[in-house]
């Protein structure tokens, strides 16, 4: 046995394993069984910020399924929902602040006796499901679960599709190309490995759970190990793309005022909220004051994925809204026909950028972007061809303007096997 | 609470404090008030100018709702007044009202011009906008609700949409299409469990769902019995124009075939009348149910209005459907608000308004509701009298001939062998329709020389025919008479 304190790994938040554990079972077998978790964080040794980070993402955790990981108590490991979180916080003049809390959990299954449900929009088949668009465009579908899943299960099928690998910061993810078309697949993950691989939500470099999080607009990103994405105090847009080792950024200019230079945003945003924080998707809204008026862009990033998907409202119509590289590059354009534009030539790290969108009136920007003014609405999505003209089979830029359309949203259960 | 449902008279409710004056509970005393207003604003105080103009339009059309007061129930927690909508106006759910006692006539009309026509004195004429198309028929000893949502139905055509009526605040009528009416098809609110800001576009109803979906009313076919008796009933019949998506065991198309009986229907509706029930039941019903305890959900969407529901568990979703929601892209199901049911909150304002025009202000007495808003999407919910789907009855009791059209009459000439029951097949030129039950009469035509019969008897008959059985002791050719016929 240790004599430090081990940790309490609770989805993506780590907390500091007391062991104050009650199991309750129910007659009914492993379905009712529940577990109570109590434990304290506390400033010191913690700082002020850590402290409020835990207290927060704590109570944001409430219906969450989640992976617990006991360091030292790992007979307790699995995947659980919290039911019930609660935190009382003393704070002694600030010399000494704890965050006491106690957490209620479902049991759903250890991670031998239970598989993930990936389900995705729609009930009844989706072989034709495609993201609206003025185009035409039909495309393949993608679906990539963590890191070290198994057991990849699509139904009897004579058309499975294709495997492929995208390697990222967190590590070499397998990534199903054109799986069959029907609303859920299951696959096997263990509880350890379940976040790996995965969207995450971050503020000031901290992995957050939860939507009920502080975020500042200049401290949020959104990260699936493939593609990072923030903003910055100058309304540009931080993408960064993985590849060779390393992340590769580039900044893009927005506006929701006209697609010249002289229209960009370069004041800070004023506010990010969180829309979705789960290990398949993260989202977040950010907001900019028009005086009058007003303007929101939700930034996504899936898990997987080698784009960014972004949706810009704006609350007057004919408004041109515009997104473009701040350094310019030499852009093919394809918007007449696909509405994307991609490098004409691989960067230096031999990758080249792609911006798209979906709804007609979308033209290129001369610095290679895009601009839509028939809207009050521009639906768009940045992301990279890595490897340039040399990309893998499902890497390519048409390939990943194919996912964009034909990828519904995705939710996760654990279900029995 | 409050409770409206569309082309339906509602239902309301209202508590007073026990310490209300005693004064105001003369005013409500139901010998004298009843079938008096109660004027709801969603406002903590009127602006005093509605006060000052208490019989203006604006005090009434302003509201959030105006409901006809007809019971009073009294009890040591207070006093509880309620009643219905100001469709009563036109009718209530019994069949009472302003009936129609003098036949009204209406041939080629326009909705417009039927509406006047069926319009009692307790309801004025608003807003009518003609859908296309007219309508012809007369209607004598039914309600003018009952009248009018029926031209609105025979209306509502493919190319109309829903025709449908309101009775507003100011007891003036209007009617039209829905877009006439000011309900929206595009939806602006979205009924989710997920939490959420409004977006641009769409606002979100945080709440619970319950569905239920059934087919206990599915048909594939309508046969609606019109005007007439005995041999000269009219009939009009509808069928499914598409292939039904359900089989039977054997894997054949289900055939589920519902009769209606509708004797004030002239011949020229009953097919049109027998389409819209028709449409009514070739689909799964759906009857959703969705609490929400979020602000102020009228501010969103009205009853009328289609609103999305996303809830994939539950089966709502529409893969046809792709919006942009909260930074991913979702399939929900567009579906019509058709009650709704919230509660009367604190700091609104109540009046009451008797039957000389006297405002009484229920406003510092009343009990405020706690409690969800209801809302019910897609078939009507039986919590409330629904609105005018058709009315479908039992066949007559006892059978009936149909008229010329189901009635085959003939002779068959049969060679009987003595003492050996002998068979004559007959073959209805046109099948009767299918799903009716048959009859007939049979006698033997003793014109023809030698035919004592000693028995004469059909069997297995359907809708292409039966057998004619003849017994007698001596061979003989003998002529038969029949009349068979369907109901």
């Amino acid at each position: 046995m240790s004599t430090s304190y081990g940790t309490i790994q609770v989805g993506q938040l780590t907390l500091r394993e007391t062991y104050l554990v009650t199991d309750t079972a129910s007659s009914l077998g492993l379905v009712d069984r529940a577990m109570v978790l109590t434990g304290q964080e506390s400033m010191p040794p913690l700082t002020v910020a850590q402290l409020r980070q835990r207290r927060e993402d704590l109570v944001g955790l409430k219906g969450y399924t989640v992976p617990v990981i006991f360091r030292d108590h790992n007979d307790h490991n699995g995947f659980y929902q919290v039911t019930d979180c609660t935190t009382d916080v003393f704070d002694a003049t600030g010399e000494v602040t704890t965050v006491t809390w106690t957490m209620t959990l479902t049991f759903l299954g250890t991670d031998n006796e239970i598989d993930i449900e990936s389900r995705f929009t729609g009930v009844n088949g989706l072989s034709t499901f495609n993201r609206p668009n003025n185009f035409g465009l039909g495309g393949t579908r993608f679906h990539a679960p963590p890191i070290g899943h198994y057991g990849y299960y699509q139904g009897v099928t004579s058309s499975p599709g294709t495997t492929m690998t995208r390697t990222g910061s967190q590590g070499a993810q397998t990534v199903h190309i054109g799986p069959q078309p029907v609303t859920s697949y299951r696959w096997g993950i263990a509880a350890t490995a379940y976040l790996t691989g995965v969207s995450q939500l971050l503020q000031d470099g901290v992995i957050r759970s939860g939507t009920n999080v502080t975020m500042t607009p200049s401290g949020w990103s959104l990260d699936n190990g493939l593609v990072n994405v923030s903003s910055n105090s100058s309304g540009q847009l931080n993408v960064s793309v993985y590849s060779s080792g390393a992340y590769h950024g580039k900044l893009f200019n927005l506006s929701m005022s006209g697609s010249a230079a002289g229209n960009q945003i370069t004041t800070a945003y004023d506010a990010v909220a969180v829309l979705r924080n789960d290990p398949e998707m993260v989202a977040v809204r950010i907001f900019k004051d028009r005086a009058p008026g007003r303007m929101t862009l939700d930034v996504a990033l899936r898990r997987g994925s080698r784009y960014v998907e972004c949706f810009m409202q704006v609350d007057i119509q004919g408004t041109t809204k515009a997104v473009w590289l701040n350094t310019a590059e030499t852009m093919t354009n394809n918007t007449a026909t696909s509405g994307y534009v991609v490098a004409t030539n691989n960067d230096a790290n031999t990758n080249k950028y792609l911006v798209g969108g979906v709804y007609s009136g979308t033209v290129a920007h001369a610095s290679g972007g895009l601009s839509q003014a028939t809207f009050s609405f521009m639906a768009f999505y940045i992301g990279a061809v890595i490897g340039g003209s040399a990309a893998v089979a499902g890497d390519t830029a048409g390939e990943l303007v194919g996912q964009y359309i034909a990828t519904p949203s995705e939710r996760i259960v654990v279900i029995r096997r | 609470m409050i409770t409206e449902a569309l082309m339906a008279l509602g239902q309301w409710s209202l508590t007073l404090r026990p310490d209300t004056p005693q004064e105001l509970l003369d005013a409500m005393s139901i010998d004298t008030a009843a079938f008096g207003h109660v004027i709801v604003h969603p406002v903590p105080r009127l602006d005093p100018e509605y006060i000052a103009n208490p019989t203006g339009t604006g005090l009434f059309l302003s509201s959030r709702y105006v409901g006809v007061y007809r019971k009073l129930e009294s009890s040591d927690a207070g006093y509880t007044l309620s009643g219905v909508g100001m469709a009563f106006w036109l009718g209530d759910d019994d069949g009472k009202g302003p009936l129609i006692e003098t036949a009204v006539s209406l041939s080629g009309k326009t909705l417009h011009q039927c509406i006047t026509a069926l319009l009692p004195a307790a309801v004025t004429e608003g807003t009518i906008t003609n859908p296309s198309g007219t309508f012809s028929g007369q209607f004598q000893w039914v309600t003018p609700r009952d009248a009018i949502t029926y031209v609105c139905q025979v209306l509502s055509t493919a190319a109309n949409g829903p025709v449908e009526w309101r009775v507003q605040g100011d007891g003036t009528i209007t009617a039209g299409t829905i877009s006439n009416l000011g309900n929206s098809s595009t939806p602006t609110a979205m009924v989710t469990r997920h939490p959420g800001g409004k977006d641009a576009f769409t606002a979100p109803i945080v709440g619970s769902t319950s569905r239920v979906a059934d087919v206990e009313d599915y048909a594939t076919r309508v046969v609606l019995l019109a005007e007439g008796t005995g041999a000269a009933i009219k009939h009009g019949s509808a069928s499914l124009g598409s292939t039904t998506p359900y089989n039977d065991i054997h894997g054949n198309s289900v055939v589920i075939t519902r009769t209606m009986t509708e004797t004030g229907t002239t011949p020229s509706n009953a097919a049109t009348r027998a389409k819209v029930a028709l449409d009514a039941y070739t689909a799964a019903r759906n009857t959703v149910t969705l609490s929400s305890d979020e602000y102020d959900i009228k501010n969103d969407f009205d009853l009328g209005d289609y609103i999305y529901v996303w809830d994939p568990d539950a089966g709502f979703s529409d893969i046809t459907v792709g919006l942009n929601w909260k930074g991913e892209i979702i399939s929900p199901v567009k579906l019509r608000v058709v009650e709704t049911t919230y509660p009367i909150e604190d700091n609104w304002t109540v009046w009451f308004r008797d039957a000389s025009g006297t405002l009484w202000d229920l406003t510092p007495y009343y009990v405020p509701d706690t409690g969800s808003t209801d809302i019910v999407v897609g078939a009507q919910g039986t919590s409330v009298t629904a609105a005018a789907s058709p009315t479908v009855a039992s066949p007559a009791a006892g059978p009936q001939v149909l008229g010329a059209a189901n009635v085959r009459m003939g002779t068959i000439t049969i060679t009987v062998t003595g003492g050996v029951v002998s068979s004559g097949h007959v073959t209805h030129d046109e099948p009767f329709p299918t799903g009716l039950t048959y009859g007939c009469v049979v006698s033997a035509n003793t014109t023809v020389p030698g035919s004592t019969v000693e028995e004469v008897s059909y069997s297995g008959i359907d809708n292409t025919g039966f057998d004619v059985n003849i017994f007698r002791t001596t061979s003989v050719n003998t002529g038969v008479s029949y009349i068979a016929f369907a109901f």
